[in-house]
């Protein structure tokens, strides 16, 4: 190719914006990160079930194949416990190894292959979101080259090239075409696209209930601050709108310059956000880990040309990055050990495997050897038991309310500035929120006075597709200054209260 | 074989993005989002809604002897995926209540089982609230109190023999049905007979409808 068919093809490659946006050629630093990051949080996941793995996905046990809920029975077959155990070890390792870029590919791709037949044979405790994204992450890794750098595979190659090739000329890291990159990137973004679109499906979002509710659950981690944003919904309610805003405009801005930057610093705040407010912990790992697909070359070089010029001002720094890069190239492999790495991989995935059978077998999870016989069931407590079999409760009032609460603003809907000291001559807003699922409901709302006189009574119906209601109490004049409380009642029974003080009004000081 | 690396390569890229398309298609309009169990990996619904009701799970056998059994957890202990909470609490759809039943038999030594009784627990969320927030947002003390409902009975040899519905469809229907008009409409359409010519008792043909979403129990936002 001469150098005019060399330059019309290069101005051919940059007038064409799909072939520039993937296939564009790149060192895989963002896909690096990702590939040790995603792994290893999945590993740690991995860990915490093992010891159960038999009786969550062998035949051995009791699993939920994900296949079972949509009408495939028997969809994938089930293994016996020991299989189970044993693969379920391997996926681990192939993990650690995915992480580690050891074998990088193929544990990729074990992986990718394990993972999905563990999540499809427990629907409760092993598929969820987080682990589809994963799957797809693992997936579109194994079709890259994410272990040409930054991995143990990289290392040992890295001593063969720098044998091979001529000291004068420069080590290059290799460069490929971006297209898993890519492609990571529109998966988050149809990610959040569609997480939006739920969002949009769901009735309640949008005023917080749902988010409040979910903050007072107790199915994910604790969650403290979650326990504290209930007392504000209009906190949840405005942060609901940024999400949804921010989740369906992620797509249109994250590949422009600061569109990326603001987009990714707002789903970082996101996902440590849920990290807080609702006790989710795995889901933030994967989405932030996956976030480093956004990297470039050219932020790397950035970043490393800041840090270059951070060691040049401390030497102290410089001595230590010297000293850590000889001590790296000396626990290099030496020459012709590249043959060894395939051999190592398959004695250690062997291990693992004996290993894992034999600790299984000697932890006995059922008790089945064990010396003084199986394990009996525990009794239930009889008392227990009797409420569990009486006949059916109805409802009680109280449980179809909420909350009461009193203030003086409504902003969407919601009263913003809960207060219990009025002067006289205000209006009280007082707002009762109900629990779905209720009836059509008559409220009863009632003012009176500490003595329990009622000074004035208001009340409507709320219909059941309604959460809330707003009564308005005006305190005139002719009121005494002191305490008083609002009683919120329904089929003639108080099922909240609400204290209020009424302080005398300020007449203006002549002056 | 460059070419050829080339065209799988513009394959996989757009296969890919269709398949991910199709996903949101098939969300967005719910169209058949539960026809396979491989729509779970791209329908992206992280936000089904969440009840204002605390359910938990309790599976429990009846002894020949008249005492009663706790079948789940077993009694070597329970996985706790999410949180503090057991494994079975999760499966509010209960597809593995079943097996979680028959696995404590089989593994344990116990007396004969009459039967096997799956019941759901159920609270008012807002009784989960610490109480440092609750004493600031309510002047009442707490008066927890739960509901039980009877969802499923199992022989001993794992035949379904009962099954009612969720404690909150309970509901959601008995406040629905709490008016008179409505029941009014609805006994004038039954008929005195329940049975139509040629019907059968239970219908034929799949039983989840492909177009129905499918929305499992555990936390997806996890």
């Amino acid at each position: 190719m001469d150098v005019k068919e060399v330059s019309s093809a290069q101005v051919h490659s940059i007038h064409n914006p799909f072939k520039r946006f993937f296939f564009a050629k790149e060192i895989p630093y963002g896909l690096a990160i990702v590939r040790m990051l995603i792994p290893l949080v999945l590993f740690g996941t991995v860990c915490t079930r093992w010891s159960f793995s038999r009786e969550l996905f062998s035949a051995d046990g009791a699993p939920a194949p994900l296949a079972d809920i949509f009408g495939f029975y028997d969809f994938l077959p089930l293994l016996p416990g020991t299989a189970a155990v044993a693969l379920f070890a391997a996926l681990g390792f192939f993990l650690v190894c995915s992480s580690l870029g050891w074998m990088t590919r193929f544990s990729l791709i074990a992986s990718v292959i394990l993972y999905v037949y563990f999540c499809f044979m427990d629907s409760i405790s092993m598929t969820t979101k987080y682990s589809a994204i994963a799957t797809h992450v693992l997936f579109l890794l194994s079709l890259s080259n994410c272990g040409a750098i930054w991995s143990v595979d990289s290392w040992l190659k890295g001593r063969q090239a720098r044998i091979s090739i001529p000291q004068y000329t420069k080590h290059e890291k290799p460069r490929f075409e971006i297209w898993p990159q890519r492609l990571i990137q529109i998966l988050i973004a149809v990610i959040y696209f569609g997480a939006g679109i739920t969002k949009l499906h769901t009735p309640g979002y949008l005023e917080g209930d749902q988010i409040s509710y979910w903050a007072m659950s107790r199915y994910n981690n604790p969650h403290p601050v979650g326990d504290f944003l209930t007392m504000y919904p209009i906190i949840l309610s405005v942060m609901s709108y940024i999400a949804i805003v921010w989740e369906i405009a992620f797509v249109f801005f994250v590949w422009q310059k600061w569109g990326r930057i603001i987009g990714l610093a707002m789903g970082t705040a996101f996902h440590i956000g849920t990290f807080f407010s609702l006790g989710l912990y795995i889901f933030p790992m994967i989405s932030i880990s996956m976030y480093f697909c956004f990297l470039t070359e050219k932020d790397v070089q950035w970043m490393s040309a800041q840090y270059r010029r951070f060691c040049r001002k401390g030497h102290w720094l410089r001595q230590y990055s010297a000293a850590l890069s000889l001590a790296v190239e000396r626990l290099r492999p030496q020459k012709d050990v590249g043959w060894k790495s395939p051999v190592s991989w398959t004695s250690a995935i062997m291990a693992v495997l004996f290993l894992s059978v034999y600790v299984e077998y000697q932890q006995d999870l059922y008790g089945l050897r064990r010396a003084e016989g199986r394990m009996t069931l525990h009794e239930v407590d009889p008392e227990l038991v009797q409420k569990m079999l009486a006949p059916e409760q109805v409802m009680r009032q109280k449980d179809k309310f909420l909350s009461v609460d009193v203030g003086t603003q409504i902003v969407g809907g919601r009263l913003t500035n809960r207060k219990t000291e009025f002067m006289v001559g205000d209006l009280i807003l007082v707002q009762c929120c109900l629990n779905p699922p209720h009836e059509d409901i008559w409220i009863d709302c009632h003012f009176c006075e500490e003595n329990g006189r009622i000074v004035h009574r208001s009340g409507n119906i709320v219909s059941r597709e309604h959460l809330r209601n707003t009564f308005q109490i005006y305190a005139n004049e002719v009121l005494e200054p002191g305490k008083y409380y609002v009683s919120i009642k329904s089929k003639g029974k108080e099922v909240l209260r609400r204290s209020v003080t009424l302080l005398p009004k300020l007449s203006a000081v002549a002056n | 074989m460059r070419l050829l690396k080339r065209g799988l390569t513009y394959l996989t890229i757009t296969s890919y993005i269709g398949i991910l398309l199709f996903g949101i298609f098939s969300h967005t309009f719910s169209y058949k989002t539960g026809r396979h169990p491989t729509m779970y990996y791209i329908v992206w619904d992280m936000f089904c809604g969440w009840s204002a009701y605390s359910i938990r799970t309790h599976i429990v056998g009846e002894g020949i002897s008249g005492k009663y059994y706790e079948l789940a957890p077993g009694p070597w202990g329970e996985y706790k995926p999410y949180g503090n909470l057991g494994r079975r609490h999760y499966d509010t759809t209960g597809d593995a209540w079943l097996r979680m039943a028959m696995n404590a038999l089989d593994k344990t030594e116990h007396e004969p089982m009459l039967r096997i009784l799956c019941i759901e627990e159920a609270w008012c969320k807002k009784y989960n609230l610490p109480d440092s927030i609750w004493d600031q947002r309510y002047e009442e003390p707490k008066d927890f109190h739960n509901y039980y409902r009877l969802r499923r009975v199992i022989t001993p040899e794992g035949v379904i023999a009962q099954n009612y519905v969720s404690w909150l469809a309970r509901q959601r229907y008995l406040q629905i049905n709490d008016n008179p008009r409505l029941i009014s409409d609805m006994n004038r359409a039954r008929p005195f007979f329940a049975a139509t010519i040629g019907s059968r008792i239970e219908p034929e043909g799949p039983q989840h409808h492909p177009d129905v979403p499918v929305h499992l129990a555990s936390p997806v936002g996890n």
